[in-house]
């Protein structure tokens, strides 16, 4: 029991590694804040009353009632559109209310999804389970209670970002291309994930043979990795690197910056400090 | 009287971890079991679903467990007192490249079609049966993608019935030569004004 008092002693006297987790946060409500612009052309044929997807009912539930609103009311999307985008920008910046808004980012964010999940990849729900995690976090609170809560909610996005890894590689190995080297063959001829110069490299079997092992073993071996602190930063600059042509190759920009933004969380703190944007953010 | 007091906050400290840590572990363990529904159990299935969908909905399985061997594009036809336009894609038609939303749109689309047109596309006496797949959701989404399209973007041209086609450009075997092997799947015409 004492060794238990201790470790929450700890936990709740301070927040662990604030400014990563400061700088993480910024980066779930920015991420958020981007998509909403990028698809501000299309809004209207995703979510308006004309949309192109056909809606069908969901079994009947306070949550489905909820987050499929605007399946049944899709007039409502303007609104909720710019209730998402205004919270999210808000909660750029933490202050003690701050779970007021990153709910509402949270919640309209869910309701924009639920109306047009075909529209989305995983990019989306990476970013909305952490803000969902991150909704009660506040890493400036002198409140016992607050850190301990805070430390948890943190806990939560790292497990979060690990299971994903583990998860993606079981999948992969239970299928064949991956453990044979042919994946990343096979993407490059797809032309939505593609285009005419990377379909072309394809032919050179052995360069993507051996990207498809190397991308392969990160995944595999990124929960292990994690463990070397002292190669850690090693370890996040390749996985910079491999979401990076995720976008450049794949134009799956939004998956991409998804998962490095995830990577905040596993920076070093001086690292993380340097990269706030703005001197009040850093306080 | 302070001493009590920090003891009493200590013991609600350690109460609140024990009970995030109860928190964190019931979590995850629904969002695994949600993950790998198709190896649970119904009962743990319907919990697991319960649970996680959709507030903590999670789908971690683009390009695994294999990647597609195949392109696949969404095209549609109308016609209009009995003659038929073209063959034209649904997006890159209506002006969206290749990359566009609108394209990826259409390739979840594809891919529930690919999807119904391996399971449930059938033949019976030498004839091909489509029933099962137009009564799948998965056609429903494809045929109205098509209609809200063509009628958002050619809005002048009318029509008294439309059809759609999945193309597959099948993908060469890794290291071989360049054949492109297309084939396509035309669901029967969709008549709107006729009641089924």
């Amino acid at each position: 029991m004492n060794r238990i008092e201790s470790y929450v002693r700890q936990l709740s006297s301070s927040v662990n590694a604030p400014y990563s987790l400061r700088l993480f946060i910024l980066l779930i409500y920015l991420w958020f804040v981007i998509q909403a612009i990028s698809l501000w052309d299309i809004r209207d044929l995703i979510w308006g009353e004309q949309s192109v997807f056909f809606r069908s009912a969901r079994p009947s539930n306070l949550l489905n009632n909820f987050f499929f609103q605007l399946v049944y009311e899709p007039g409502r999307y303007q609104s909720v559109y710019w209730i998402h985008l205004i919270s999210a920008l808000i909660s750029l910046f933490e202050f003690r209310w701050s779970f007021i808004t990153r709910f509402a980012a949270w919640a309209t964010g869910m309701m924009l999804y639920c109306a047009a999940p075909q529209a989305f990849n995983s990019g989306i729900l990476v970013m909305l389970l952490m803000a969902a995690y991150s909704i009660l976090v506040y890493s400036k609170s002198s409140s016992r209670y607050r850190n301990l809560i805070t430390n948890f909610c943190r806990y939560a996005m790292i497990i979060q970002v690990i299971l994903i890894y583990v998860f993606s590689s079981i999948y992969k190995l239970s299928g064949t291309q991956w453990l044979n080297g042919t994946a990343i063959h096979y993407v490059l001829n797809i032309d939505v994930f593609s285009s005419p110069f990377w379909k072309e490299t394809s032919e050179y079997t052995l360069i993507w043979t051996i990207t498809t092992y190397l991308v392969f073993a990160y995944q595999l071996l990124f929960p292990i990795l994690l463990l070397f602190k002292s190669k850690r930063n090693w370890l996040l600059l390749v996985g910079v690197f491999f979401h990076l042509m995720i976008g450049v190759v794949m134009n799956l920009w939004d998956f991409a910056f998804a998962m490095i933004f995830c990577y905040a969380l596993f920076m070093k703190e001086e690292h993380a400090k340097f990269l706030m944007p703005f001197r009040t953010l850093r306080k | 009287m302070e001493l009590a007091e920090g003891g009493k906050s200590s013991k609600i400290l350690v109460l609140m971890a024990i009970v995030g840590a109860f928190v964190l572990m019931i979590h995850f363990t629904f969002t695994g079991l949600f993950s790998f529904r198709e190896f649970v159990s119904p009962s743990m299935r319907t919990m697991a679903d319960r649970y996680t969908f959709p507030v903590f909905h999670q789908d971690w399985s683009l390009f695994a467990p294999n990647v597609a061997k195949y392109n696949s594009e969404l095209e549609y036809r109308f016609a209009y007192h009995g003659k038929w336009s073209n063959w034209s894609d649904v997006s890159n038609g209506q002006g969206y490249e290749t990359v566009s939303r609108m394209e990826r749109i259409e390739q979840g689309f594809n891919h529930q079609l690919a999807w119904q047109a391996t399971n449930n596309l059938y033949s019976d006496n030498g004839i091909t049966k489509y029933d099962r797949i137009m009564r799948s959701p998965a056609y429903k989404n494809a045929l109205y993608y098509a209609v809200r399209m063509h009628e958002r973007h050619q809005s002048n041209l009318a029509y008294d019935s439309m059809q759609v086609r999945i193309s597959f450009r099948f993908t060469p075997e890794n290291g071989s030569a360049n054949d492109v092997d297309i084939t396509h799947l035309e669901f029967p015409a969709y008549l709107p004004e006729t009641k089924h």
